[in-house]
């Protein structure tokens, strides 16, 4: 599947609500005017949120991700667990540098192994 | 404005004196984070302490975006727990951040979900804004407990006093002391 770069999101959105108010778009999304103002930031939401606006799109979220969501492969995407203090909508290039950076702590122990789970998606 | 399951603002007092006291500390003593992470078996590093990791990851956490970012806890497959905190923060805000992982930690909450991309260009995560206020709730008590606060405003120390015997930022002793309702208490104390 070809896959959308998670950069046109805020594009696709700002053009999708065209001239509709913002606390109106938000109220049909189901999320927060602060929050949408974000996304259309450029801003990476979490997960709920990404489902809720992909919903409201009309896409499926695997294309941001690269994969068929009804018969994703194991390799396609990778879930670790790990609690975070921070914006709720992280700057997306700090959201790739921290998901690296645990990626490398998680390879300190000798034996350690990620966990593969794509279904929170 | 954040809500709380009733009886938590009172276990999060009793819990800042449960942990002092395992620490052989009086109540309102000052409670180093560091200790507490090594009380909890918690391993504490900065990014810089992480072999292998990329330059442009480097750089990113610390020079493009050194504010964006607070804290990282995860469990490692064996069960050790690592802490990676921002080291570029002010020492008040390193402690309120690793205080705050801490207190995830002790609460036992349900981690975010990363979803990250197999090339690193993707990562996205769950968010629990309720763990997240008790997370603080509990950090910001373990840090400054209301006997910490009521020992301080009756000896007459100043907020900045106060804040650099803590460790924390003269913020968060500002909150403090409007949050936990321990100003309007003593002003009320004085009055009679």
């Amino acid at each position: 599947m070809a896959r959308r770069a998670l950069s046109s999101l805020s594009k696709m959105v700002n053009t999708r609500r065209g001239d509709k108010k913002l606390r109106e778009t938000a109220q049909e999304i189901g999320i927060s005017p602060a929050t949408l103002m974000r996304i259309e930031g450029g801003r990476i939401p979490d997960v709920a949120t990404f489902g809720k606006v992909c919903h409201w799109l009309g896409i499926e979220p695997g294309e941001f991700l690269g994969f068929d969501v009804k018969t994703p492969s194991a390799t396609d995407c990778t879930s670790v667990s790990a609690h975070f203090k921070g914006d709720s909508t992280p700057d997306p290039d700090t959201a790739s540098a921290l998901g690296k950076m645990i990626l490398f702590a998680l390879k300190m122990q000798p034996h350690s192994k990620t966990v593969l789970d794509n279904g929170d998606i | 404005m954040a809500t709380f399951d009733r009886g938590f603002k009172s276990w999060s007092e009793r819990t800042s004196t449960n942990i002092r006291n395992e620490l052989g500390l009086a109540p309102h003593d000052c409670l180093n984070v560091f200790r507490l992470a090594e009380f909890l078996e918690v391993t504490v590093l900065t990014p810089n302490d992480i072999p292998g990791l990329p330059e442009e990851v480097l750089d990113q956490l610390a020079r493009k975006d050194p504010f964006g970012w607070h804290a990282v806890s995860l469990s490692l497959p064996d069960g050790q727990m690592l802490l990676i905190y921002n080291p570029k923060k002010s020492d008040g805000r390193k402690a309120s951040d690793i205080a705050h992982e801490l207190a995830h930690i002790v609460l036992e909450h349900k981690p975010s979900t990363v979803i990250l991309s197999q090339d690193g260009s993707f990562a996205m995560r769950t968010y629990d804004q309720k763990q997240e206020d008790e997370a603080n709730w509990l950090a910001w008590s373990l840090l400054l407990p209301r006997e910490a606060l009521i020992r301080a405003m009756r000896r007459g120390t100043s907020i900045d006093e106060t804040a650099n015997l803590y460790g924390v930022s003269p913020q968060l002793v500002k909150y403090r002391l409007s949050v936990t309702g321990v100003s309007v208490q003593l002003a009320r104390i004085r009055k009679r």
